[in-house]
Formats: C-alpha cells, structure tokens, sequence
C-alpha cells in the first residue's frame, strides 16, 4: 500500500548559491580585497570601462577581471591588451555567473597578491540580478543610447546597485535621451548608490568614477573582516 | 533563460527534501512539485515548465507536474510603507501618489509544495 503525502515547505531554490556567495564575501574580506560585480544590457562599454579603468590604476591597484561571456575569450583577450590579469569564464549560453563559477575561476590564484577583482557579468538585465557573487560593490552601467527607460523597466537591477554608470556622455548632443527621466527611474528604486555620468571614449566625468573605485578599495585594505553589509 | 539551472537546482532540492524524510535514501516517487515565482525573477514559465520534462528524467520526480504559481510585483512606498502592485506600466502608492518605493516581492523562487507518494512504513 502507497499512500500520499503533501509536504508543505518553503525552500528558494537560489539559496545555495547565496550561501557560497557568503563564503566568498568572507573570503574576500579576509584577503582584503574590494569586489565589483559589474552589470549592463549587452553594448552599454563595460569591457571598455574596465580598459580604461586598468589604464588609469595600472601600478597603484592590483586587479584581476573576472570575464563571463557566452561564447568567446574575447573580452579576456583585450583586457590582457590593457595590461590587466583576467580569466575567464565562457558560459557556453547561461546568462548569468553563479557563485560556484567565481570560486572556480579563482582557483589557484593567491588572494593576497590582489587589491581588486572586477567581475564582468554576462551582458543581460534580468537574469544576473538574481544571483549574488558575492561582491562587495555592485556596479550598473547604462549608457545613453540605450534609452532612459531602463531604470523603469528592470527595476531589480538597478535596486541593489553601490554605484550607477551612465556612460556615452559625449553622445549626448546626437540623441534625445532625457537624463532627468533615466535619475527619476532610479530614484524610484535606488537613492542611496553613486552615481557618475561619464564618456569612456573622451574620458569625460571618468575621475569620478576612479575616486569611488578608489574609495572602494581603500575601505576593503583597511577591514581586516568581510565587508558583508556593502552589498 | 536560467531555467534549466533553476530546474536541476528545485530537483536537487527536493531530492534532499525527500531523502531527509526517508532515512537518507529517497523513497517513493513525487507526483507533483508546486512552486512560487515571482514575476521579477527573471523566469519564464513555459522555458521552466520545459526544462522541468527534460531534467526530471531518470529522477524521484520522473513523470512529476511542475504546477507554478507566479506572485506579482509588489511595493512598498517609502512615505506611509503601505504595499501596492507594480504593472508593466509601473505604479504608486494609493495614499502617497508617485514616490519612492522598494520593491518587497516578486522575485520569488520557491518550492512550496511537494506530492510524494510512498510507501506506507516509511517515517
């Protein structure tokens, strides 16, 4: 005889994922490192964000780039161009980074030898919102061509985020883009995180996202623990 | 576009749900697995319901519906801290019109049910 049961339980289903992010993020703080998960649509620059940014810290900061891609090694390939370390993680079609794929990539590598990681999420405003990698600073850029609806419509992505990029700036004269509709969507959401308005391309408004990076930095040297709140 | 892992991950973890109440060895067979997800999840049912029939296979839920039941978006306004829903053309609070809000539900992804037929002896 069989009988059947109903079991009545309440279990998220992401929430493994969410406790190796914590054992990451301990990690992190006791090697002191300042974490970055940087998210955007596809073609908002973050691979060129980071170009520059490596230029710009190249002999004051020691970064390794985390590169999540669908397909190629081609992200990993120029920002080893820049002069940065970088690994990547080609995704063969997921469209996100799970926690288990960061502790994977840094396998081997000594923490200590590290003042930064960048991990350069796969392009795509849904899904990697989900899944937390542990960082202590997430970074969402945006940039003007994409329209200043974004805030509005993914909501989630830009909830979470320590800073907003708005990137493209020089772009600004050919376009209809409303930069008060685009801050207005994000104060729906977000008003605690930093916000820059930069061209990656002409390097205008680029010091200030360099001076919170720093800050960033300095603030993860000088904790001896994870920075667990900084999510 | 997650679905598949999101599939294998609600299998693994009903596996352990089952094995947990059968003595360490999953016992039985599971009918029906009821889940909660929310709109924001960044999940789409039918892509889940399809990843479930492939992912199941060869599993304790072979054979096993997946029924979800999708939460809408809710917010919670910043002013009063009253809750009201988020529709695809956005929304506000009732009593504080357009203001600032945190988003306190919809991207639930969560099991809440489980259908396991087994026999009777097992605790």
């Amino acid at each position: 005889m069989s009988e059947v049961r109903i079991l009545e339980i309440t279990r998220n289903v992401v929430a493994r994922n969410d406790e190796l992010a914590q054992t990451l993020r301990t990690r992190f703080g006791e090697a002191r490192l300042a974490v970055f998960n940087l998210l955007s649509a596809p073609g908002s620059g973050k691979t060129t964000l980071l170009e520059r940014t490596l230029r710009e810290l190249h002999g004051r900061v020691r970064c390794l780039v985390i590169e999540g891609d669908l397909r190629t090694a081609r992200d990993a390939q120029r920002i080893a161009a820049a002069g940065g370390r970088a690994v990547q993680i080609v995704t063969h079609g997921t469209c996100h980074l799970e926690s288990r794929m960061i502790q994977g990539a840094i396998e081997g590598i000594d923490l200590r030898e590290l003042d930064a990681i960048i991990i350069e999420n796969v392009g795509n405003l849904v899904c990697p919102s989900s899944f937390d990698l542990g960082e202590s600073a997430r970074v969402v850029l945006a940039s003007v061509t994409e329209g200043e609806d974004k805030p509005a419509k993914y909501p989630f992505m830009f909830e979470k985020a320590s800073a907003i990029v708005l990137n493209k700036i020089d772009l600004l004269p050919h376009l209809s883009f409303d930069r008060k509709e685009f801050w207005d969507g994000v104060d729906c959401v977000n008003r605690s995180a930093t916000r820059v308005e930069l061209s990656c391309a002409t390097g205008e408004g680029f010091d200030g996202w360099i001076s919170w990076f720093m800050a960033k930095v300095s603030a993860a040297r000088g904790n001896e623990t994870a920075p667990a709140s900084k999510r | 576009m997650h679905e598949l892992s999101i599939a294998v991950s609600v299998l693994e973890s009903v596996e352990a749900e089952i094995a947990s109440r059968s003595g360490g060895t999953p016992r039985g067979s599971v009918r029906e697995v009821t889940m909660r997800i929310g709109r924001l999840a960044g999940i789409e049912p039918e892509a889940l319901s399809f990843a479930w029939e492939v992912a199941r296979r060869g599993t304790i839920c072979d054979g096993a519906e997946l029924a979800l039941d999708l939460a809408p978006v809710v917010a919670s306004c910043s002013l009063c801290g009253s809750t009201f829903p988020i529709e695809s053309e956005g929304g506000a609070c009732g009593n504080c019109g357009p203001a600032a809000f945190s988003i306190v539900g919809g991207r639930e992804i969560e099991i809440r049910r489980v259908m396991w037929e087994v026999e009777e002896e097992v605790r």
